[in-house]
């Protein structure tokens, strides 16, 4: 089930799927002509710490590992814009950060860039349409 | 080029919106649920003041035996074996009984508890301790016969699926006390319940208030931990990033739900902390421990619940629901209810005692009950078997209790026949202990509403009266 998207995956009327449930989905008892838009420390937990959401993070780093410009490609992925230059200054203190983290753990330096994918998957921008 | 075309637009769109506006605008989007207010779950302050801060709700989920452990009906030793005059079953409407079923005497040895000389079976000897601080009501009639309905009405006041729960209700009135913990916890314990998440979903309230059920093995909370591969130190800097770029769009676009978000994510990073905390019991004492049953069999499960209901409420949890499964005794009574009552009766009386002494039971209001009762007459599904007898479902008299915040404990509510058909004094309708629970949060019943299609819901509906004999 973990790679399923939701909408393959059977329906229980009261055992619902986790996710769609954080996440707001439609009852089905009536019809729903705009979906209520919330948001949970649950939301936050899913998507920061649901291994499917890791690996989706882990997934946009590497189709843009041979991108020039990586920090603006993977935010015009993510986000259908380029990044404002204050925007994109904050992902790059972000990665040099995350590389000094990842330095003094032993871990490898490419890793800091599932983690700007991470950051952008989890912003209010990408969560919503706004 | 496509993708500064689409830039343009989507920038138009929002000075629009949130620009030129954003005032009017913002006004009308949280009037229609649309964006959140900053923090939907800060304490608010209810009609009036209740004497109760918080709820624990004991279900009893499939329908505990009345006449078993609250109810004694000795009279049904008369017709014990044989069926029961027409005038008592001609309306009965059961859910596999035919109402020409033999009357099933209880051998349970009831005795009068307490100064209040509550009587009670055999089966619950640490309830008897406690018997003068619980208000029990032998009246409770719902409009259920089977589970799912029966659970949905209980705590939605609706059988029909969709509606906000109590626990819900409640959280979205008064906010939550915890800046470290969601407002509304379900914690279960036994096999499966029927009623499921619907017994704490938030219907078309907003999600915020929803129950958040901690797990009963394994992570409590999912996703709580932080995934392979990512350190502490990590989490913090992702989140410092994401609360970056979410405070620059907030102060570009001005949308509060873009606020809530941010707090939503401090709240998920507080709780992957505080939690841990939460269910450290290593600094309660021995005595305490023991006291719940935990680490030993058969009350560990519970009594661990019990006491995370304790230290919930102790950190400011608006509402624990404790979902224990299944006390849908339609075979073999006598062993299934011993095993139910066994696994919890400590618990539940300890509970009881532990907020008493620690000052906490006048303010925490505890209800302990099923979604109906089962029948004084006895279902048979294996007629070789002499102790296969057990009890159907049954919604028209059946036992309930309160005990704590803004109730008056050591006294019986209600009456039922001789033989436990019906009620035949001070019936108490489910929309009636939801007005009386609401009541003791502080809440007139009649005014807690949300605009939901065109017309204010509540939880008790249409319907529903305070029952103020139960009122301290």
């Amino acid at each position: 089930a973990l790679y399923r998207r939701t909408l393959y995956t059977s329906w229980k009327r009261s055992g619902p799927n986790p996710a769609l449930l954080l996440f707001d989905r439609p009852f089905r008892e009536t019809c729903t002509t705009r979906r209520s838009r919330t948001s949970t420390p649950l939301q936050a937990l899913n998507l920061l710490n649901d291994p499917v959401f890791l690996e989706a993070a882990h997934g946009l780093a590497v189709r843009t590992a041979a991108e020039p410009n990586r920090i603006d490609r993977m935010f015009s992925i993510a986000l259908g814009r380029p990044p404002a230059e204050s925007e994109r200054q904050s992902l790059a203190r972000y990665l040099d950060r995350q590389i000094g983290i990842l330095q003094a753990e032993g871990r490898p330096a490419e890793e800091a860039w599932t983690g700007v994918a991470r950051v952008l998957l989890n912003t209010d921008e990408f969560i919503n349409r706004n | 080029m496509e993708q500064l075309n689409t830039f343009r637009r989507r920038q138009f769109l929002k000075n629009w919106a949130y620009g030129l506006g954003s005032m009017a605008l913002g006004d009308l989007l949280v009037r229609d649920g649309y964006a959140a207010a900053p923090n939907p779950l800060a304490p608010k302050k209810p009609h009036f003041p209740g004497k109760a801060k918080s709820v624990i709700f004991l279900f009893m989920e499939g329908g505990p035996s009345q006449m078993d452990l609250y109810d004694p009906k000795p009279a049904l030793t008369k017709y014990h074996g044989k069926p029961l005059p027409a005038e008592y079953t001609k309306d009965l409407k059961l859910a596999f009984t035919k109402p020409t079923a033999a009357a099933l005497a209880s051998p349970r040895v009831f005795r009068p508890c307490g100064q209040s000389g509550i009587m009670m079976s055999d089966y619950i000897p640490h309830m008897h301790e406690v018997a003068d601080d619980i208000c029990l009501v032998r009246s409770m009639h719902t409009e259920a016969v089977n589970h799912h309905p029966g659970q949905l009405f209980l705590f939605t006041g609706s059988i029909q699926f969709g509606r906000p729960t109590m626990g819900a209700w409640s959280v979205s009135g008064l906010g939550s006390e915890s800046q470290n913990l969601p407002g509304f916890v379900v914690l279960s314990s036994g096999v499966g319940t029927s009623g499921g998440a619907s017994n704490f979903m938030s219907g078309f309230l907003p999600s915020t208030y929803q129950g958040t059920q901690f797990r009963s093995g394994g992570e409590p909370i999912l996703y709580l931990s932080n995934p392979e591969g990512i350190s502490a130190a990590t989490q913090r800097a992702g989140l410092d990033a994401i609360k970056e770029l979410n405070e620059a769009h907030l102060a570009d676009v001005g949308d509060p739900e873009i606020a809530a978000r941010i707090q939503s994510y401090e709240l998920a990073y507080r709780m992957q902390t505080s939690a841990p905390e939460l269910l450290d019991f290593s600094k309660e004492s021995p005595e305490t421990l023991a006291m719940y049953g935990i680490g030993k069999e058969p009350t560990n499960q519970y009594g661990t619940n019990a006491l995370l209901a304790r230290r919930m409420v102790e950190r400011g949890v608006r509402f624990v629901l404790m979902m224990d499964a299944s006390w849908d005794t339609h075979t073999n009574l006598n062993s299934a209810l011993k095993k139910k009552t066994m696994a919890t009766d400590q618990p539940v009386a300890a509970l009881l005692k532990d907020l008493k002494r620690r000052g906490l039971l006048e303010e925490t209001l505890v209800v302990w009950g099923g979604e109906f009762g089962r029948t004084p007459i006895s279902e048979i599904r294996n007629t070789s078997d002499p102790d296969n007898a057990g009890r159907d479902h049954h919604p028209s008299g059946y036992s309930m209790w309160l005990a704590g915040g803004g109730i008056k404990g050591g006294q019986v509510i209600g009456e039922t026949d001789e033989l436990g058909f019906t009620i035949t004094r001070d019936k108490v309708e489910v929309h009636d202990l939801q007005a009386t629970i609401l009541h003791c949060l502080g809440f007139d019943h009649t005014r807690l509403t949300y605009r939901h299609m065109g017309r204010d819901f509540r939880l008790t509906d249409v319907h529903g009266n305070v029952v103020k004999a139960m009122l301290a």
